[in-house]
């Protein structure tokens, strides 16, 4: 059953009480044990809401807890802790509010964190047992809807707020993302999931609804149902409804976000109207604008470098934009006009290509390799690669390098030999970038090389020059430092395996380490 | 392509990077290494007995065509040092190649290195060399076999064999070449010594055992043979200084007499002293005396301290 807050009973919101003590738990995990697939976006998820909530919604660092890959017994223990902390709040007089957000797998009426489990039912009545005044549950997961089924709790069609002249909004809500027999869908081109990505947006200023610069839990909601049913109704798994369930009673809409007192911010002016995208320096959405003309909105992002996207019938509108602490006004005549084949949204224009330059250093692993056949090496090398082109956040690359020095050959009974060598490699590799925090990123993959190495004796033109040519698989490791929307800096270990069979068989391992400056081409 | 292709499918490695096969290549001598180096001097200015020493002159003239017969016989060796061997054991090295000026003659090299104790020195390291050929689909014949001693052919020790008597089977000798067995003995260390041992005549030399010992400030001995146009036979044992001055004792033999004759010479292998009684040199034939009767010329004290 939908449950579809007709606006005309929506409450306008009274102010939102300035003292109300918040606290709030954002719990995001992508694994879900055994017959469960990982999840891509959960864990962004909850660290979109957790900014969010400790930036826009009243919440202070020291009242908030962010869970990622974490098992049930951390969220009890961390509720537990929120529980305590929201009850000496109370005692000394405050007015409390607890907010559970979960972002993951949810299944036969369980969370499912990794192996553990915690049921619905717990969470709900702990929720309803919390010592806080108002209780919010908030989970994107599959089946999650089956909590708002559970006896003790009153489901309404509209949301309904009595007014009280004593006393602020008490009680319970929860919203679930999907029905009970709905999936919660995640989305590559949001690069979330699509109950949290609306959430978010609204959050941050789209829901709106009534100007005052105050997201309530009723505009939150209902702006994030709509435009989740509205993007969910074309895909595979069908169309998904979000779930609403209050128990709430007192006076006053609850306000989930305000922007006014966020300095910084986007504002999409009265004139322009239609769908705005904003994308972070990794061109994935972070906030959506839905807006028809006569009517300005405002975004309150976090300071950064952005990139404003609206796509038209045959073209796309890009513009970039740094948020500081001011309010910055974007109208659609400032936006430069592209074709959208250069839509600049991750996975909305097919891969992504960048340019890697490195210097590096190769040394072998085993002492007698180093100091005769292949001693240590300078490379320079080059590597192109392509993101967002096989999905699951996989990327490949292509590379070569070139190297070299000299070294002396030592050899029992014989005089020192000069020696001059140079090498050249190249190799393809396929790895999975790992989001650490919106700059940095981890990289962790595998590699198939080839190495071909020549060297000549020095003085000597009686010795033979000698070469040697092989195939070698490995693994790297590299982290990402994203400076600019374009530029990476980038620092990389290789581990490599490698066959010599010359003098004898030989299994020998060799490190490779670079520094480079990674380039994003066009948009 | 087709090593890249086997790298490709299987992994495996290819190429010729190899220190051991630097260090089997560095025990086998060098052509230079076994050169007679005797410092006489080319030009003849004019000289106070009249004439330039024909003994020195022919010490260097001598040293030379040695030099050049083992240049002959040892250019092989150059050839497999520069380039890859074909085959690889621990302690074995093979060559096999083509004899390119000789079609239809296949040619193997093997370099063994002989097993020894556990940390022996490496100046003591025995090596076995040998050179066979093979004429079309018949047997191969040893053509040239050498055992040394020492990881730094440049400070060893060895000998070396060639046969010309199976390189003339094999159609592969040269025109000079002679028959039977050419034995070449050296010791690098100080003095280095070489010598060669000519079975029969020929690369320009006569039969003989020709010695040479040199010390590293560049003088030494060499002991030398030739015949001259009369048949006459003539062997030299010569020494001489760093500067190249020098003095030669000879055993002469004609048809009708024996006999020795001495010699000194200066840096500029001018004679500073002859005692000929056999009056075989310019000097006392210059004198018109009977053959015994020419008394010694020039001043023995101005003969040279030679080692």
């Amino acid at each position: 059953m939908n449950r579809v807050l007709p606006l005309a009973l929506l409450v306008a919101a009274g102010a939102a009480r300035a003292d109300v003590h918040r606290f709030t738990l954002v719990v995001g995990d992508s694994q879900g044990g055994a017959g469960t697939r990982q999840l891509r976006y959960a864990e962004r998820d909850a660290r979109r809401i957790h900014g969010i909530l400790t930036r826009l919604g009243g919440v202070r660092e020291d009242d908030a807890r962010l869970l990622t890959g974490a098992e049930a017994d951390d969220v009890r223990r961390a509720l537990l802790d929120l529980e305590g902390r929201a009850r000496e709040a109370r005692d000394r007089g405050e007015e409390t509010l607890l907010l559970v957000y979960y972002s993951g797998h949810a299944k036969d009426g369980d969370l499912r964190l990794r192996d553990t489990r915690m049921p619905l039912a717990e969470l709900r009545q702990r929720l309803q047992d919390s010592p806080a005044d108002v209780r919010i549950g908030l989970l994107d997961s599959c089946q999650s809807g089956a909590i708002t089924r559970m006896k003790g709790v009153r489901p309404a069609p509209a949301f309904d707020v009595q007014r009280a002249r004593d006393a602020g909004p008490r009680g319970l809500v929860l919203i679930a993302s999907s029905a009970s027999d709905e999936e919660s869908q995640e989305s590559d081109e949001i690069a979330g999931s699509f109950f949290t990505h609306y959430l978010a947006s609204g959050l941050l200023g789209d829901a709106d609804a009534s100007g005052d610069g105050k997201v309530t839990l009723a505009e939150a909601y209902t702006y994030a149902y709509g435009r989740t049913v509205g993007s969910t109704a074309d895909t595979r798994a069908g169309a998904q409804h979000p779930v609403y369930l209050y128990d709430l009673g007192g006076a006053g809409d609850v306000v989930l976000t305000e922007l006014a007192p966020a300095r910084g911010g986007l504002l999409f002016g009265a004139a322009d109207e239609g769908l705005y995208v904003v994308l972070d320096g990794q061109r994935r959405a972070v906030a959506e604008v839905a807006k028809a003309a006569g009517s300005s909105r405002r975004l309150a992002l976090a300071p950064g470098s952005y990139i404003v996207k609206k796509r038209l019938e045959d073209a796309v509108l890009v513009g970039d934009v740094n948020v500081g602490d001011g309010v910055i006004e974007v109208a659609d005549a400032q936006l430069s006009r592209r074709k959208l084949e250069d839509d600049p949204q991750k996975g909305a224009s097919g891969p992504r290509w960048s340019v890697l330059g490195t210097g590096g250093y190769q040394v072998f692993f085993d002492s007698a390799a180093r100091n005769g056949l292949f001693p240590p090496a300078v490379l320079a090398g080059v590597e192109m690669s392509a993101r967002d082109d096989l999905g699951h956040q996989l990327a490949w690359g292509i590379d070569v390098a070139v190297g070299g020095g000299t070294s002396t050959l030592r050899l029992s009974g014989v005089p020192d030999i000069p020696v001059s060598f140079g090498e050249l490699s190249g190799g393809i590799s396929l790895w999975r970038d790992f989001e650490v925090t919106e700059r940095l990123t981890a990289s962790v993959g595998a590699r198939l090389a080839f190495l071909y190495l020549f060297r000549s004796f020095t003085g000597r033109s009686d010795l033979p020059s000698q070469s040697f040519f092989t195939l070698t698989p490995g693994a790297e490791l590299a982290f990402g430092w994203r400076f600019s929307p374009r530029w990476t800096a980038v620092a990389r270990a290789r581990a490599n395996y490698l066959f010599y069979n010359v003098d004898k068989d030989q299994s020998l391992g060799y490190a490779e380490f670079a520094l480079g400056v990674d380039y994003a081409f066009g948009f | 392509m087709r090593c890249g292709l086997a790298a490709l499918l299987l992994l495996c490695a290819c190429g010729n990077l190899s220190n051991e096969d630097i260090a089997f290549v560095e025990a086998l001598p060098r052509k230079n290494d076994l050169h007679v180096s005797v410092p006489i001097q080319s030009a003849q200015p004019a000289c106070a007995l009249g004439e330039a020493s024909q003994w020195a002159v022919g010490a260097r003239d001598t040293g030379d065509k040695l030099n050049a017969a083992v240049d002959a016989v040892l250019g092989i060796i150059n050839a497999i040092r520069s380039s890859s061997p074909t085959s690889r054991k621990p302690d074995l090295r093979v060559w096999s190649f083509p004899d390119q000026k000789h079609p239809g003659v296949q040619m193997e090299a093997s370099l063994l290195r002989v097993a020894t104790q556990p940390g022996s020195d490496p100046a003591t390291q025995p090596w076995s060399f040998a050179i066979d050929a093979q004429r079309d689909s018949g047997p191969f014949l040893e053509v040239l076999y050498a055992y040394f001693v020492g990881s730094d052919a440049r400070t060893g020790q060895g000998v070396i064999a060639i046969n010309f008597d199976n390189s003339r089977a094999l159609q592969i000798n040269g025109p000079n070449d002679p028959a039977g067995v050419m034995m070449i003995h050296y010791d690098l260390g100080t003095p280095r010594t070489i010598r060669i041992e000519l079975g029969a005549t020929g690369l320009g030399l006569s039969q003989f055992s020709y010695f040479f010992s040199g010390n590293p400030d560049g003088s030494g001995h060499f002991d030398y043979f030739f015949p001259d146009a009369n048949g006459n036979r003539f062997s030299l044992q010569t020494a001489f200084t760093a500067t190249g001055a020098g003095k030669a004792h000879m055993a002469v033999t004609t048809s009708s007499m024996t006999g020795t004759l001495d010699e000194c010479w200066d840096a500029t292998a001018c004679l500073t002293y002859v005692d000929d009684p056999l009056n075989l040199t310019p000097v006392c034939q210059a004198l018109g005396v009977p053959v015994g009767l020419c008394p010694p010329q020039g001043d023995p004290l101005a003969c040279p301290t030679v080692p």
